[in-house]
This record gives structure tokens, sequence and C-alpha cells, in this order.
């Protein structure tokens, strides 16, 4: 039992330590790349490893949909985006000059400095303390995030529907304008 | 459901790998010979005309925002679907039945949440940003 | 030795991970790949047979020529040795990776698919009622709580198979024919998500083993004929299905008669992989079809049959099920015209939506009305 109990959290950190090399490598290269659809691949690949996180925390619901609506409905949003801006390949603006260049410098020792504060009073942070206690059974399901939906949270899910038809109009505003501007061509 | 999600994981792997596979085949397996008519893309035989960077007709956009949106809104559906019985049961369900009287809060909930996305749809249906090309 | 039954035993992880590997060999690699390949002859011919021709029956191994079955054996050998072109001015990153989008997907997808009954481990030789089985070995790769789900969000990655395919050719047309390809399988999408919507109204569940065991070997127990909802949330779900593996009256993209769409600077395995990619999507949209309004592997003789005998039995009535729907998708092709684009774009949204989000109304007000 002993054996069994040690491999499995070895396993544990095994899996945990790719996904999140994962994610860390997606986001590097997103933000490094010249070509926006690269970039847009990239943040893809991302959002597959963060889903992976979100599978070993249990949360399968949050996983899947991870990927069919983040990877798979946002990211071809930004893709179509980014073919009807088409711009050429260029250097990203973090990379240009030297003051933006020192600027992204310091901005990413602060994060860096942040996160290592946070990883060595990992234990006397009381939100990171209470996750400790294993879920329960049926945590993460769809029917367990159903149930939670329509007691706790009716108004929220009523409230999406609202902002998604924000969203809807707001796209449809912004693009009938230009279409206006050349009605004078066909389609 | 541990067992399950490593079984799903080698599924990917074997997806994926069985592409990289057939990719590294085309790669390795076939051969190379560069001549110079093979070397334009292709324009069913004319040479081409410009530059293949055009822009993408911002039509498409009202299409993938509302597609953004009823992809959440269906995603949001998902666990209602699930939980419709519960939900549709002025009680708790007893052994899969519905023992108490009927709830309209699993019909009440989603007539609301879809009239306003129907909202939506119909607005994007007249000012005609979809059904055209 | 106590160490590996401890291990490889019932219920402990060396058996999960040894029975998975042997599924997926067994029906990724061999089923669906297989049937995959057989059924890019199988296009061919029968579409030969429809238009009163003969078809590829050339191809022989000496005087033996099954028919022209080997035709896919020889188109899979020429396509390995075909040259393998990259276009001087594409990005060649994307380039590769666009089939790679394309022909992952299609096989990830089957891993939650059921494709036999419980196999009872250590009583395989007597006969075992379904739900009784103390041990059961589902044929099943995966059992995902959120199951159809896992379909749905592999399925929407095979969306950039295309584009890429579209944008890294470096090619107008092939542009917009992946820019096309793009703004179609997200419209058809909604629907296929919506349709089935209904379907889990009745079941009660997203778990596709769950949903075969709620139905029944005989036709009326099936989930197709279990309301008039259910049985309009087939047809919408078939129709949409059609779009989102850019088949024929959809095949706008493809534009195989005409320029070529999307994959027309690809070239050799590079293109099989789109070829294959396509027709393993096929196979899964039928085999997830087959789960989920055709009863899956229900048959008659679970409880006089051996276990082993009615495993294998409900394998081959699935595969026949799933065979029959492949069969019935490369005839649509051959039926009807191809749609032109504003038709496509309209009967997505502006008539198949509409439709399948009144059925899910119409399943919630049945589902009430039944209890």
């Amino acid at each position: 039992m002993n054996l069994a109990a040690h491999s499995a959290s070895m396993a544990e950190t095994i899996v945990f330590a790719i996904l999140s090399a994962g994610v860390l490598v997606g986001g590097l290269l997103t933000v490094t790349r010249r070509n926006p659809v690269s970039a847009v691949m990239c943040l893809v690949l991302t959002f597959a490893a963060l889903a992976g996180l979100f599978a070993t925390l249990s949360a399968h619901f949050l996983a899947v949909l991870q990927i069919l609506v983040y990877a798979g409905a946002v990211m071809v949003l930004f893709i179509f985006v980014v073919m009807m801006v088409n711009r050429e390949e260029s250097t990203p603006i973090a990379r240009q000059g030297l003051v933006t260049r020192a600027a992204g410098v310091l901005a990413a020792g602060y994060v860096f400095y942040r996160v290592a504060w946070l990883v060595s009073h990992e234990r006397t942070l009381p939100l990171l303390a209470a996750s400790a206690t294993p879920p329960v059974k049926d945590f993460g399901t769809v029917s367990a995030v159903g149930a939670l939906l329509f007691a706790d949270f009716l108004f929220p899910f009523e409230a999406i529907s609202l902002l998604l038809l924000l969203a809807v109009v707001g796209g449809v505003m912004l693009t009938r304008h230009v279409r206006e501007d050349h009605s004078s061509r066909v389609s | 459901m541990g067992s399950d999600y490593i079984a799903a994981a080698l599924a990917i792997l074997t997806g994926v790998g069985m592409a990289v596979v057939f990719s590294a085949l085309a790669r390795f397996v076939g051969e190379r010979r560069v001549t110079r008519a093979k070397q334009i893309p292709y324009e069913a035989g004319s040479d081409p005309v410009g530059s293949p960077r055009v822009r993408m007709p911002v039509r498409f956009y009202p299409v993938a925002i509302l597609f953004l949106a009823f992809d959440i809104e269906v995603a949001f559906l998902y666990p209602w679907a699930v939980n419709f019985a519960s939900l549709s049961c002025a009680g708790p369900l007893v052994k899969g039945t519905c023992r108490a009287g009927v709830s309209w809060l699993g019909l009440g909930a989603l007539a609301l949440f879809m009239a306003v996305l129907l909202v939506a749809l119909a607005y994007v249906w007249r000012k005609r940003a979809i059904g055209w090309d | 030795m106590p160490q590996t039954t401890q291990l490889f035993g019932y219920g402990q992880l060396g058996f999960g991970i040894a029975a998975a590997i042997i599924k997926i060999l067994v029906f990724v690699v061999l089923f669906a790949m297989g049937l995959a390949s057989l059924l890019t002859w199988l296009e061919r011919r029968q579409s030969a047979m429809m238009q009163d021709r003969l078809g590829p029956n050339r191809a022989n191994l000496g005087r033996w020529r099954a028919w022209g079955l080997l035709h896919f054996v020889a188109d899979a050998l020429k396509m390995m040795f075909k040259e393998d072109f990259i276009p001087p001015k594409a990005n060649r990153f994307l380039f590769t990776l666009a089939p790679i989008l394309a022909l992952a997907p299609p096989l990830i997808v089957l891993a939650i698919i059921p494709f036999g009954a419980p196999l009872c481990w250590g009583h395989m030789r007597e006969a075992v009622p379904l739900g009784t089985c103390a041990q059961p070995v589902d044929l099943q790769i995966a059992r995902l709580d959120v199951g159809v789900l896992f379909y749905f969000a592999f399925a929407s990655l095979s969306i950039y198979g295309a584009t890429l395919a579209g944008w890294a050719s470096y090619n107008k047309w092939a542009l917009m024919g992946g820019m096309r390809a793009a703004s179609q399988m997200i419209s058809y999408e909604v629907t296929m998500g919506m349709a089935v919507l209904a379907m889990f109204v009745c079941y009660g569940t997203l778990e596709p083993g769950a949903m075969v065991a709620q139905q029944g070997p005989a036709p009326w127990q099936w989930g197709i004929l279990r309301g008039i909802p259910h049985f309009i949330a087939f047809f919408l779900f078939f129709a949409a299905s059609f779009a989102e593996t850019k088949r024929t009256p959809f095949d706008i993209p493809e534009g195989e008669s005409e320029i070529v769409g999307y994959f027309v600077e690809y070239s050799g395995l590079r293109f099989g992989m789109f070829y294959l990619g396509e027709f393993l999507e096929v196979i899964g949209s039928s085999a997830l079809m087959v789960t989920i309004f055709l009863g899956g592997w229900q048959i008659w003789g679970a409880s006089v049959l051996p276990n082993w005998a009615h495993v294998l039995l409900s394998m081959l009535v699935w595969g026949a099920k799933v065979f029959l729907f492949c069969g019935l998708q490369l005839l649509v092709r051959w039926t009807l015209p191809r749609f032109r684009a504003d038709q496509l774009m309209r009967l997505g949204w502006q008539r198949l939506l509409p439709i399948s989000i009144a059925n899910v109304v119409l399943a919630a007000c049945w589902q009430m009305w039944i209890h």
C-alpha cells in the first residue's frame, strides 16, 4: 500500500510537471512569435495543457469546456480576426527600442518576484491550505455543476444570456458600419 | 475515473502520434525534386496575380461572434439538460423518478435564457449579417 | 506473485492501462484506420456502381483482383512515395501542422465510443444478463463523465486543420477555401450541439456507455423512437454532421470538381492525411449517431449466450450499423448536388438552428409530460 500511494503521488507530480511545462512553454511561445497565426496556435496549445490541469483537479466539465469553448471557439474567432487584420509579420512591440525592452524586463522581474513569494509562503496561506482536503465524490461532474448552477447561481446564468446578446449586437454593429461605407460593392 | 483519464490521455497520444508518424513518413519517404514550374503557386495553370495575403472579408466576423455566443449558450445548456429531470421536479428524485409535483424551474430557466439568445439571432438575421455569401 | 496481481489484477492500475492499450490498438488502429482506408476505395466503387460504370477494379496481386479492393493499398503506397512538396513561400511549421490537426482529432474522438457489450471478467464462459456483472470491462476506451462533450471538443479542433491549410499554403484559392471551410464548420457545430441536447434531456447523462445501456435491442427501444423531438433530433444531427465533415452536398471548401479548395498545395501523404481524416470523421459521426440514436451495440441474447459470444455478436452488430451509416453518407454524396455557399449558410443559421432550438424546448416539454 505504501508503494502504491508513493508511486501514485509521484505519477501525479510527473503529470503536473508535464502539463504545467506545456502551459508555460505555450505561453512563452505565444508572446515571442512573429507570425500572429503561429502565436494563436501556441495559445491553443496553452489552453489544451490548461484543460489537462483542470482534469487533474477533478474539474471534468470545466476541462472539456476549456477545449470546446476556449480553444475551439474563442481561438477560432482570434484566427478570423488575425486573418481579417492581416498585418505583415513583424517584430513584437516589446522587442523594439531600449525603453520598451527595459520596461519588459522590469515587468517580468516583478511577476517572477511575486510568484516566488507565493511559492515560498505556500504553507501559510489559508486558501492554499484548504485545498489540501480531497474533493467530494461527484465534484466537477456535469450534473454536480448543473445542480449548483441552477440552485445558487441562477441569476448569473440568466445574466450571461444578456452578456452574449451584448457581444453579438456589438460585433454586428462594428462590421455593419464598414459594409455601409462600401455599399456599392456587390456582396 | 482516474484510469479513464489515463486511457483518454493515451488515446490523445495515439492520435497525435499517428498523425506525426504520417507526417514524418511524408517527409522522409517522399523524394524531393525541385523544378521551377513547381515553385509557382497553383492558379489553374496561369501565372499568379498579386499576393495571396488578401484580407479575409469582414462579413465573416458576425458569423464568428454569433457562433461564439451560441457555442457558450449550448455549453451552459449541457448541465441544464443533464439535470432536467431533477429541475422539473418539485422535490428530490426518488430512485430516478419524481414523486413530488411538477416544478417549472427547469423549463422557466431555459425559456428565459433561450429567449434572450433568440433576440440575438433575430437581430443578426434582420441586419442580414448571416445568410449571405 | 503478489506484486503482479496487485498491479495487473482487475480494478488495478496496470489492468486499466493494459486494457486501454489493447482497446486503442483494436479499435482505433485496426478497426477505424482499416475502415477508413476501405472507405477510400468503397467511395469510388460505390459511386461507380451508382453511375453505371466500373470504377477501380484493376489493382491486383498477380492473378488475384479481389474486385479492386487492393486499390486502397496501392493508393496508400503511391501517396507515401510521392514527392513531398512544400510551397517555397509557405509557412513550413503551419503547413506541416495543418494535416496533423486534420488527422489527429478524428482519431482521438473515437475514445469515448462504446463498441461492444461489457466483457465480464472472470465469467466469460457463462451467460451474464446485462447489468449484473461484478467485474465488467467496458468496451470503451475512456468512460468519461463528460462523454459526448469530449467528442465535440476535439471535433472543434479539426476546424484549425482546414483553416491553417488554407493560410499556410500561400495560395489565394486555398485561403478562400480555408475561410469558407471554417465559417461552414462553425455554422453547423452549433446545430449539432443543439440537436443532441434534446437527446441529453431524455437520457439525463452525457456518457455514451450509459446512453447505450438505457436503450435496448429492439428498434422501438432505440433513442430515435423515444419521441417526436428525438426523431427530429436525429435528422438534424445527421444533416449537421454532413456539413461538419465537409461531405457533399456541403463540400464547397473541397471544391473537388473545380479548383480543389484548401488542400490544393498538398500532395502525397500530406494530402492523404486530409483524405483519411475526412473518412475517419465519417466513421466517427456514424459511430456517434449509432450510439446515441440507434441502440449502439445492444443485441438480444445477453441471458442465453455465453458472455464472450454475446460480446462478439454485439461488436458485429455495432460494426454493421456503423458500416451502414458510412455507406449511407457515401450514397448521399452521389445523390444530392452541391449547395451554393449562401444556401449553405442560410440552411445552417436560418433553418436548422431555429428548428433545433424549438426541438430542445419541445424535448423539455415532452420530458415533463411523460413523467
